[in-house]
């Protein structure tokens, strides 16, 4: 099999690469919006804190 | 007995969060192996079993992965959402709201890469035929479960709420099963296909097997990382919160 017949699927290259590419895009974007939830609930978790923190006269949580 | 097993030991979150952060990477190694094994398999060691004209059908390495993942997790979700409302344990339903954003992705994931099958096979993107269309409410469901976890802001409000809906939408999983497997095949007016293994080739039924387990390993990755997300929100006011983001960079 050449590279070219590999990508045309025997004239469905179209519908099996973008079956293959949906998944990978929507996995990919489920990754990146996870992550950026994490950044985002750590920074609001030190931010309690930190203002915990500024509200205690000790210094102390 | 000087020792006792705590079988409730990580269903605190307190004590399941380190143990989450440690099987993230494994998972996403076993997701990214397996998928590479399976697409190998799928798309080198797979003889051209069915004539040249026929090549869509590796459509099939995704899609029903996809699709088995979409009726599994709503299982898990179901399943956790009940040990919660019998046990009432908080991470019961951390869990099953962690699992519904990719329970919604893959029931997503199924429906589109089944409608560009359809297309090719069937000659139409859409039918209203039983399988898809509960399918699609299968979509529906998840979306509405958070939907309704969005729109509840008390956190107790939010799980027994949601586990209830998830019960109740609990009947469309034999639906969906039965809509192509009814013992009658008169009864069924279903285009799909009935999802027997048995008349697959055997070496594109491994790879599709192989594409499910990454799948499966896949969801395992992500889910536990959504959990700790839900996690920290959740258990943001509490000392070993504090404790175990202090250390970390």
């Amino acid at each position: 099999m050449n590279i070219e017949a590999f990508f045309e699927m025997g004239g469905y290259g179209e519908f099996v690469w973008s079956a293959f590419g949906l998944t990978l895009l929507l996995i990919t974007i489920e990754i990146v919006v996870v992550r950026n939830q994490f950044k985002k609930v750590v920074q609001r978790v030190k931010r309690i804190q930190q203002l915990r923190k500024a509200d205690s006269p000790g210094g102390q949580l | 007995m000087s020792e006792k097993l705590n079988w409730f030991k990580y269903s605190s979150p307190a004590s399941f969060y380190p143990l989450a952060d440690k099987m993230i990477p494994w998972f996403f190694m076993a997701a990214i192996l397996l998928t590479l094994v399976g697409l190998y398999w799928g798309f080198f060691q797979t003889p051209d079993v069915l004539s040249d004209q026929k090549q869509y059908y590796r459509i099939i390495f995704v899609h029903v992965p996809a699709a088995w993942m979409s009726m599994w997790l709503y299982i898990v979700l179901v399943g956790w959402s009940l040990i919660g409302l019998i046990f009432n344990t908080r991470l019961s339903f951390m869990l099953a709201s962690a699992i519904a954003p990719s329970g919604a992705i893959f029931t997503a994931l199924a429906l589109v890469t089944g409608m560009i099958w359809g297309k090719t096979s069937w000659g139409t993107w859409w039918d209203w035929d039983p399988r898809m269309t509960s399918e699609l409410i299968l979509l529906f469901l998840y979306l509405g479960y958070m939907g309704l976890q969005s729109a509840i802001s008390d956190p107790q409000r939010i799980d027994r709420a949601s586990s209830l809906l998830a019960l109740v939408g609990g009947v469309c999983i034999p639906v969906i099963y039965w809509s192509i497997n009814c013992p009658d095949p008169n009864q069924c007016a279903a285009l799909h296909q009935t999802s027997s293994l048995k008349g697959i080739e055997a070496n594109i039924l491994f790879a599709m097997l192989i594409m499910v387990l990454a799948f499966l390993a896949y969801s395992f990755a992500i889910i536990i990382m959504r959990v700790k997300n839900i996690i920290l929100h959740r258990e943001r006011n509490t000392l070993w919160v504090t404790e175990a983001l202090e250390f970390k960079p």
